[in-house]
């Protein structure tokens, strides 16, 4: 405690250390006039009286000195002085200091950019109660993806005997709307899920319970929707409202923050009956919860035994479960482009740092007397690395702050245009995490950069430099060597970073240049869902059709409408599961549950495909006559042709789609209109269209006359006559409250559309090549500064060689040369690292390979001419040396 | 006895330094370096520049406060005098050294007995 106080004294006392020497001093002069007064009382002269005094108080200047170390704290102090002193020297040389602050700068700031990413996107856990419990589980589609659903038949018996789950559910998001208390639809996401949905989801509940067995069609409100349409309502458990066009029972209010699996505004309990057909409906989540000690392989373990029991696809291949931590689903494929990322922001840190070590160097080298004359003056070694750290110090401490600052800038403006498509990054915030990665990446650097270069440069040979005249301890071949290897690695690790930036900038372009199948331009979206009528199938289907096309037509004559069509889910639209698959047979194939084949099934106008600028590959298109009266007709896609008809005519055959009506799903009946047993004829053939992504190949798909199979659900497509056709908008959407004020639309400009598509693949290269231009500059800076100081060290040597009869183009080409070397060391090794991370990037790549040979041979050649350049200048100072002059300073 | 000076230990400085404060009430630097020579019978030589330091150590831990005021002979100095803190500090420490001496000189008893 005394000891406490003591140093809290010493503390303060570092910052009046000026006052406190001159209260001591004044404290020994009066002792120090006692102690003669006492002395010349004793009968001594007043010299020796003095002389005794002093010699009994032991050297004043020791006592001043012991004295002010115990006031105050020696080491701060000494540690101040270091740095006012630092920050002097730093101001007197501006080039050295700003080179080094911003180099250092753009290392810590594209790896502080990066890891808050990481850290909103990874490290950061998932909102819901211990989540590493939660897996997902799919299935392996038929193209060998684990990207396939799971179906109520793979889910119930891990609810009935498992040992390693706790509660399995599946469930499956759709657009929907719920009325208010003031009779407005507000448009939601609705999640219908099983019973243990909230088993799997541990109850996040505020109030209220989840879903138990006894219940009808029951429904968990998120707390947003409580809170936004009901204002809170204390009574609302219990009391009954009008989802999606259909009563359900309020049985709990979710806490704030729970949304899964996508801002959902409600969870509506389903039951799906045990049956044939329902066995084949698997285009559905599945989640499980692990008991408390189990871990994923156990999981597995359950699910491959299960696989092997349920037996095979209906389709003939292997059922496989796939299951994973819900965190990585959320995230997918997003977590292998960070993870690159994050090896290129490294890898530019270690570009930085290895340039800020040069430059310390030659910094040193520039400083050789100054430290050698500090030594003579009594510093030792240590004190001054010390000094030299704390240079080192102050450079890294403006430079992680700059850095920090650069990388809030570069996540604005990424933010900027637009993260859409990208998951977890609508929460990018620099948090307590990122701000002690920032310093702890500069603490690291600091100490990586500094230590050696503070080493090497704190020995000061004194004599040897009076004898030499500062020229042997200045240059000298093997500190040359480390310069040269420090520029080496530079160039290695920036032609790594530049083929990586390259390959990702040919695989988006390749990527954008993708042929959609259709025409995406000037396209404007509407996704709407009739709602508030309930009723059975055959009843509804005439006032959802005839709201359509009265819709369709009031569009079409607004100004600027260029044409319209309807379609159950637009082509790269968000919300795959509205693309629904339904088995189909041959004409006289009988229903086998074992033997069932599935396609991908899509309902439209009839003029759909004209209006995306589609033209049929073979056959007619659909037709306004292709009504529900008349004969059943269909189009296929080239994709279905192929593999079902391989070679033969398609057209003219004929698809039996059993039983539609009794697998909508969870019996809600919004599939309207299809009967059972109807014989389809394939009227024509569609090309193929990206209907999921840009990248996956198109499904086998089956298109059916909005007509003849309606649902609730579709989508608008409006062709407008100029851009921006986002114009059109507020019309639309004057027209459909016109004929229906509590039908919310969602509208969505295909611009935009198609830029989500391609979010992740385009923020991978751009970022990329931001390093890789940086790493570019680097290194180019790095070479250049090495041929300087290089120059600047040879000057005699060059000189000789002029007076000798060189040429100054020999002098110019002797520099030039050693420039290249270099480079072509690094752009070897550069080569050999991009080759060794082949497997990794290609992971990142549409299209192009890893070791594509254009971007192979444009970046070395790139940075060989920009080492040529960087090199040139300096080289050109070295041949326009006078002889006579640099001779005569020897 | 023809013992040289010997050096001053800082740590019993500090306690010479609280003992003489509690007899002789506030005093200054020079003139406790000297009470501190007289006390020790002229056997010690006190270094006065060990003794400055150990007055600021005692002062920051707060066992005594020191002031200006004027000495006997009409010169401005610095006084220093004990507190509370210091006074039980003494206590405690003399308790401590009696109990050193109990002991030590129970082993050279035994020393001589057998």
């Amino acid at each position: 405690m005394r000891t406490l106080r003591a140093w809290a004294i010493r503390l303060a006392g570092v910052f009046r250390a000026r006052g406190r020497a001159q209260q001591f001093d004044a404290e020994l002069e009066s002792h120090l006039e006692m102690h003669v007064e006492d002395n010349v009382r004793r009968g001594m002269t007043p010299e020796e009286a003095r002389r005794q005094a002093l010699l009994a108080l032991g050297g004043p200047q020791g006592v001043r000195d012991a004295y002010r170390e115990r006031g105050g704290v020696p080491f701060l102090e000494s540690f101040a002085a270091d740095v006012r002193f630092a920050l002097r020297m730093l101001r007197t040389a501006p080039g050295f200091t700003t080179a080094t602050v911003l180099t250092l700068a753009i290392g810590i700031g594209a790896a502080t950019a990066l890891f808050s990413v990481v850290n909103a996107v990874l490290l950061r856990p998932l909102p819901y109660d211990d989540p590493d419990a939660i897996y997902r589980i799919r299935t392996i589609d038929a193209r060998g993806l684990p990207l396939g659903q799971v179906g109520r038949a793979h889910i119930a018996p891990l609810n009935e005997q498992s040992q390693s789950v706790q509660a399995a559910a599946y469930g499956f998001l759709q657009e929907s709307s719920i009325i208010g208390r003031d009779g407005l639809a507000v448009p939601m996401n609705e999640y219908f899920a099983s019973e243990e949905f909230f088993k799997v989801f541990i109850d996040p509940l505020e109030c209220g319970r989840g879903f138990e067995a006894a219940d009808g069609p029951a429904t968990v409100l998120s707390h947003r929707i409580w809170r936004d349409v009901f204002q809170s309502d204390p009574d609302i458990l219990g009391s009954i409202v009008v989802v999606d066009g259909a009563q359900r029972l309020v049985t709990g209010v979710a806490e704030p923050g729970f949304e899964f699996p996508s801002r959902t505004g409600a969870w509506t309990r389903i039951r799906i009956d045990a049956g044939p057909v329902s066995d084949v409906v698997t285009n559905m989540d599945g989640y499980a919860r692990l008991r408390p000690g189990v871990r994923g392989g156990q999981l597995q373990a359950e699910l491959d035994v299960l696989a092997g029991r349920l037996g095979p696809w209906p389709d003939g291949h292997r059922l496989q479960f796939v299951s994973l931590p819900l965190h990585q689903d959320v995230v997918g494929a997003f977590e292998s482009t960070i993870l690159m990322l994050s090896g290129a922001a490294a890898m530019l840190l270690l570009i930085a740092c290895l340039n800020v070590a040069n430059l310390l160097l030659t910094r040193g080298v520039v400083r050789t007397r100054e430290i050698a004359v500090r030594g003579a003056l009594g510093a030792g070694r240590w004190r001054v690395v010390r000094q030299l750290m704390t240079e080192t110090f102050a450079l890294s401490i403006v430079g992680g702050a700059l850095g920090l600052a650069f990388a809030v800038v570069a996540m604005r403006v990424a933010g900027a245009i637009g993260f859409a498509g990208l998951p977890r990054l609508d929460d990018l915030a620099i948090d307590r995490n990122v701000l002690f990665f920032t310093a702890a990446c500069t603490v690291i650097t600091m100490l990586a950069v500094g230590v050696a270069p503070a080493l090497r440069n704190a020995h000061g040979d004194l004599m040897g430099l009076i004898n030499d005249g500062g020229r042997a301890a200045a240059g000298g071949p093997r500190r040359n060597r480390l310069f040269g290897a420090l520029v080496v690695a530079e160039v290695a690790l920036a032609v790594t970073l530049v083929i990586g930036a390259g390959l990702l900038v040919r695989s988006y372009a390749r990527l954008s240049s993708v042929d959609l199948g259709f025409n995406p331009e000037r396209l404007v979206s509407v996704l709407i869902n009739i709602t508030g009528r309930t009723g059975d199938v055959g009843s509804e289907y005439l006032p959802v059709a005839r709201f359509y096309q009265e819709l369709m037509d009031r569009i079409r004559t607004l100004p600027g409408v260029v044409s319209v069509a309807a379609t159950s889910h637009a082509p790269l639209e968000p919300g795959l599961e509205r693309v629904s698959g339904a088995p189909f047979l041959m004409p006289g194939e009988t229903f086998d549950p074992q033997a069932v084949r599935p396609a991908q099934t899509l309902q439209v106008s009839p003029n759909y495909f004209a209006v995306m600028g589609i033209r049929p590959a073979a056959g007619r298109l659909l037709q306004p006559t292709d009504r529900r009266d008349a004969p059943r007709v269909v189009l296929v896609n080239e994709a279905f042709a192929r593999l079902v008809y391989a070679g033969r005519r398609a057209v003219g055959e004929r698809l039996v789609f059993p039983g539609a009506a009794l697998w909508s799903r969870g019996g809600m009946a919004f599939h309207l209109g299809v009967m059972a047993g109807d014989r389809f004829e394939i009227v024509g053939i569609i090309p193929d269209i990206r209907q999921t992504t840009v990248w996956d190949e198109p499904q086998p798909t089956v298109y059916f006359p909005q007509e003849q199979w309606t649902i609730r659900r579709m989508t608008i497509v409006v062709r407008a006559q100029r851009d921006p056709p986002h114009t059109l908008i507020p019309a639309i959407r004057a027209e459909l409250a016109d004929m229906d004020p509590t039908l919310p639309p969602t509208f969505e400009v295909y611009s935009d559309i198609l830029s989500a598509a391609t979010a992740r693949q385009r923020l991978g290269m751009a970022l990329l090549a931001a390093f890789g231009l940086a790493s570019l500059g680097l290194a180019a800076v790095g070479i250049y500064g090495l041929m300087s100081y290089s120059v600047s060290q040879r000057t005699g040597e060059m000189a000789l060689r002029s007076a000798l009869g060189a040429r100054s183009s020999e002098v110019l080409g002797m520099i030039v040369a050693w420039a290249f070397r270099l480079t072509l060391i690094g752009v070897v090794l550069g080569l050999v690292g991009a080759w060794a991370m082949r497997t990794f990037v290609a992971s990142q790549l549409y299209e192009i390979s890893a070791l594509d040979p254009l971007v192979f041979v444009i970046v070395p050649a790139t940075i060989l001419v920009v080492s040529i350049l960087s090199s040139y200048l300096p080289a050109r100072r070295a041949a326009a040396i006078d002889p006579a002059i640099a001779l005569r300073a020897e | 006895m023809g013992r040289k000076p010997t050096d001053v230990w800082q740590g019993t400085l500090a306690l010479m330094v609280l003992k003489v404060l509690e007899t002789m009430g506030p005093i200054h630097g020079y003139g406790l370096g000297r009470r501190i020579e007289q006390t020790s019978g002229d056997r010690l030589t006190l270094n006065y520049g060990t003794l400055y330091p150990t007055l600021l150590k005692l002062e920051q831990e707060g066992y005594i406060a020191g002031d200006w005021g004027v000495s006997e002979s009409n010169r401005k100095a610095r006084f220093y005098k004990l507190t509370r803190a210091g006074r039980k500090r003494l206590e405690q420490v003399a308790r401590e050294w009696d109990q050193t001496i109990d002991i030590v000189s129970r082993f050279f008893a035994s020393d001589q007995a057998s």
